[in-house]
């Protein structure tokens, strides 16, 4: 079970409306390397990891991953708030509007649907675990080039901040993978 | 060692003076990292710092080209103080995954409970004052405090 907590993770206050850059935060929320995709291949792997550390750090992390859903949800909320029809339509997030008006919908950057398909389960957790490890350096990578698209320092701030919880959770399942490799794999 | 504080004057009594000497930046940061090192620990950002710049722990940090993480400004006292929950609430999710995969490090945990602490007292002061945070808490009778505005999502806060 879950609780809910009135606060993201790390502050969102972005003061500039910017349509392009929402578009492009869109493949965070909703892409193949974005926070929905990785929240849900942690939470749905953790079931039948081999200990209890396995269980644990996937539970976490993917509680954690949740709330980068919403941190970024906020980003493009405050990015796209009170836009214009004519701003839309200039940004070209026109087609989104067509579909959706301005509610949130999770897809890639060109507008694909959210897709399980994002994510695997092997049922061997070192499989799944090095799964783990390259969706974390595929999310800084994005993340890295989300920065290069910005010169807004309230986007900038978050974005980093994300970029490092990458880098953090890329570490701890590489560890853990390596005690997996040791104990399960060299016997 | 009863208490928290007992266990810092212990562990601190034996501290590297240069080290100290470099650490005087974050007030956390100098007991920390010396009572962490001396366990082989991984060396800690304070809270603060940790919370700015994304991450707790100090081998594992690089920077994206020349970007340095961006100051946390509160714009009101009801923000700082959200800020500061926020900042303690990191400090123990990060300590927590490495916890998760290391949960024999008694030095780590306590400094889990310090924070957890001290972001209790935080959250009661701010609850007393703004409402809510969580919807575990006693709620005042005469109106549902919990859907009060702003939402963690509006800028506006």
């Amino acid at each position: 079970m879950w609780k809910y907590e009135k606060m993201t993770q790390y502050p969102i206050n972005i003061k500039k409306k910017d349509l392009k850059m929402a578009r492009y935060l869109i493949e965070q929320y909703g892409g193949a390397n974005g926070e929905l995709a990785a929240a849900w291949r942690y939470l749905n792997q953790r079931y039948t990891m081999p200990d209890n550390k396995g269980k644990a750090l996937l539970t976490d992390i993917g509680t954690e991953e949740l709330s980068h859903v919403e941190m970024i949800s906020a980003m493009i909320y405050q990015l796209t708030k009170n836009a214009s029809i004519e701003e839309l339509k200039q940004a070209g997030m026109d087609l989104h509007y067509a579909a959706h008006g301005m509610d949130l919908y999770p897809t890639d950057v060109n507008g694909v649907p959210f897709t399980v398909a994002y994510f695997a389960s092997t049922g061997d957790p070192i499989a799944d675990l090095s799964e783990d490890m390259a969706a974390e350096q595929k999310a800084r990578a994005v993340y890295e080039n989300l920065i290069d698209l910005t010169t807004d320092p309230d986007v900038i701030g978050p974005l980093l901040y994300l970029r490092q919880r990458e880098i953090v959770h890329f570490n701890r399942f590489k560890e853990l993978y390596d005690e997996y490799v040791k104990k399960y794999k060299k016997k | 060692m009863s208490n928290f504080n007992d266990y810092y004057n212990y562990m601190t009594n034996g501290y590297n003076n240069d080290f100290y000497n470099n650490q005087n930046n974050f007030d956390n940061n100098t007991f920390q990292n010396t009572f962490l090192n001396m366990d082989n620990n991984p060396k800690l950002y304070s809270p603060n710092e940790g919370f700015t710049k994304g991450n707790m722990y100090e081998n594992l940090y690089y920077g994206y080209k020349n970007y340095k993480p961006m100051p946390i400004i509160a714009n009101s006292e009801k923000e700082s103080l959200l800020n500061q929950i926020q900042m303690y609430k990191f400090a123990m999710n990060d300590l927590a995954l490495y916890l998760d995969i290391n949960p024999k490090n008694s030095s780590l945990i306590k400094l889990y409970n310090d924070y957890l602490t001290k972001s209790k007292q935080l959250i009661n002061n701010y609850e007393k004052l703004y409402g809510p945070l969580c919807n575990d808490v006693l709620m005042n009778t005469s109106n549902w405090s919990w859907n009060n505005a702003p939402w963690p999502w509006e800028s506006d806060k």
